[in-house]
């Protein structure tokens, strides 16, 4: 692959794959980290058809493999890097609101299957149906299908702990 | 007549909506819609699910990327990229430092002048144990290069050795050993293959052999590299892996050495490596041999301040304590030959020269200045979700983890 079709796939498509993956992960630099494998493998081909859908194939089937590994694992570097975060400066009050949005948000999207998360987020990105079919080797005819259905959990699930929270808010088991 | 339209499901509103449909379908939902009330009620609520979705989704792009410094903008991720691909280059086959490996393993099997020069008692073989754990020899190595078993041969007859090296292309390479300086048995590798004539013939041994010892460590580090990496493969990269597999016939191995006596008996190579670790596949996360040594110099990514936990157990570090922020400098070191050896020092209050390099596209070695088996570090700078490594059986090499920080 030329340096300048590299470049042209890197501005077109590294935003958008840092973007999956960050919502995906959770973390960032780990998203980052996996678009740069996510590059240089796509350097290894001669020529990409279907080059989107090939991109987050590949991401995603990354993100897969570590998702396998440990869980305790996974918390032990967490420790590590949270160590590294004591130096953050506190956050305002409208940041901590975001970050607790945040919070309800990811805890949605894991309440979501994998698969039906995966064609969401790749939506998101602005693949089509037939790119999401073939990342994730569906078929097109059950994209809709599997994104209603992702729509739909994300919100319930969103709302049901923000009303939850609320509720408890509230004090106690105070239901009106 | 009318046609009598089924109600709408969801999965065919949702793909509506995101225009899926093709034009006719389209026209199809949408004048039912128009006529069905229950219907045009569920594709507003889907409306709402598809706005409310993307909302709740956007909140999850904040976050904060505040462990790996140096890496917010677009541009600086692109020349990374670049800077990865121009280390990769290199074919790998026709590295001298490939073929220095194949005389260093000659040379292992035939005489114990390599250990010996280096202060170790016993030429075992080490087997490689995992990943980047097993314990490599560097510029002055003290323990036996991590060789696959079936490669290193103890010779205890020093007689002169036929020595079947495969290399990347088909042709296996047939080269015979001879004696060579101070050794009671020597080495002189004449190859037939173009790889080993590119290299030049004849053998530096014991200085050679031990510089380029750590090649041979990376070949074996690099094909349980290779077998990992890839489970993590796509579709679209196994298809490519086949291709390259028809490509390239005899993926790297170490050479094996093989008694004269033994000359025409069929033994089998080392086990091979997946075709990743073929030539044609020299990125990062396949390296071949030489790869630990291509990726040193050539890892931006790497260079930076690091704060280190050390994972195994035993004595503390001299030169790295726990908790030590290290600081690895992209400069070359100018007392040592190798190019692979990079700067580095300890912040804090023993500001302690350090030498570091690349054994794999993730994996850093340190080690004080000057070397010392004891001191010699390896980790792993990390992303969150990768598990640390495996740290059994080490001798000799102690393994970190890294979380990467600010450069005070």
């Amino acid at each position: 692959m030329r340096d300048d079709e590299l470049e042209r796939l890197f501005k077109t498509y590294h935003a958008p794959l840092v973007r999956y993956l960050t919502r995906r992960l959770g973390d960032r630099d780990w998203a980052e980290e996996v678009a740069q494998e996510v590059f240089l493998r796509a350097l290894r081909q001669d020529s990409l058809t279907s080059e989107r859908s090939w991109l987050f194939a590949v991401a995603t089937n990354l993100v897969r493999d570590e998702a396998r590994r440990s869980a305790r694992q996974r918390q032990h570097l967490m420790v590590l890097a949270e160590q590294e975060r004591d130096t953050v400066v506190e956050m305002p009050p409208t940041t901590a609101e975001r970050a607790h949005e945040q919070a309800l948000a990811r805890q949605a999207l894991e309440s979501l299957a994998e698969r039906d998360r995966l064609a969401l987020l790749m939506r998101e990105e602005g693949l089509n149906y037939e790119e999401i079919a073939a990342a994730l080797e569906l078929s097109v005819g059950s994209v809709g299908t599997t994104l209603a259905r992702a729509r739909r959990k994300l919100a319930e699930t969103y709302e049901a702990l923000q009303a939850g929270e609320t509720r408890r808010a509230a004090g106690g088991g105070d239901h009106d | 007549m009318t046609d009598r339209i089924e109600h709408l499901d969801e999965g065919t509103i949702h793909a509506w909506l995101d225009g899926a449909l093709s034009p006719d379908e389209s026209e199809r939902v949408e004048s039912h819609a128009r006529s069905c009330p229950e219907c045009a009620a569920l594709v507003a609520e889907a409306r709402g699910l598809v706005a409310a979705s993307s909302r709740i989704l956007a909140s999850l792009d904040a976050v904060p990327a505040g462990v790996l410094p140096g890496r917010d903008s677009s541009t600086d991720q692109l020349a990374a990229l670049r800077a990865r691909r121009r280390a990769a280059t290199r074919v790998w086959w026709r590295d001298r430092r490939f073929v220095a490996a194949a005389s260093l393993v000659l040379v292992a099997g035939v005489s114990s002048v390599v250990w010996r020069n280096s202060g170790n008692e016993s030429p075992q073989a080490m087997e490689s144990a995992s990943i980047a754990d097993s314990a490599a020899p560097t510029g002055v190595p003290v323990a036996p290069p991590a060789l696959t078993v079936e490669a290193l041969q103890p010779q205890r007859d020093p007689a002169p050795v036929r020595v079947a090296a495969r290399q990347g292309d088909s042709a296996p390479a047939n080269a015979k050993a001879a004696a060579v300086g101070p050794v009671t048995t020597a080495a002189e590798l004449t190859a037939e293959s173009r790889v080993a004539r590119d290299a030049g013939q004849g053998l530096d041994a014991a200085n050679a052999a031990r510089r380029e010892a750590t090649v041979g460590a990376a070949v074996a580090t690099s094909q349980v590299q290779a077998i990992d990496s890839t489970k993590a493969l796509s579709r679209a990269d196994s298809a490519f892996a086949r291709k390259v597999q028809q490509q390239v016939q005899t993926p790297p191995t170490p050479p094996r050495i093989i008694p004269e006596q033994q000359q025409g008996a069929a033994r089998p190579a080392a086990p091979a490596p997946t075709p990743l670790a073929a030539r044609t596949r020299n990125e990062a996360d396949a390296p071949s041999a030489g790869a630990g040594l291509r990726f040193a110099r050539a890892n931006p990514m790497a260079v930076g301040c690091y704060r280190l936990t050390v994972l195994t157990p035993g004595e503390a570090q001299r030169a790295v304590a726990l908790r030590d922020t290290v600081q690895l400098i992209d400069e070359p070191i100018a007392e040592r030959s190798d190019p692979s050896w990079l700067r580095g020092r300890t912040i804090g209050a023993r500001d302690t020269s350090l030498a570091w390099r690349m054994v794999d596209p993730e994996i850093v070695e340190l080690r004080a200045m000057p070397a010392s088996p004891v001191d010699l570090l390896r980790f792993r700078a990390l992303p969150i979700g990768t598990p640390p490594p495996n740290v059994d059986g080490l001798t000799g090499v102690r393994a970190a983890l890294a979380v990467r920080v600010n450069c005070r």
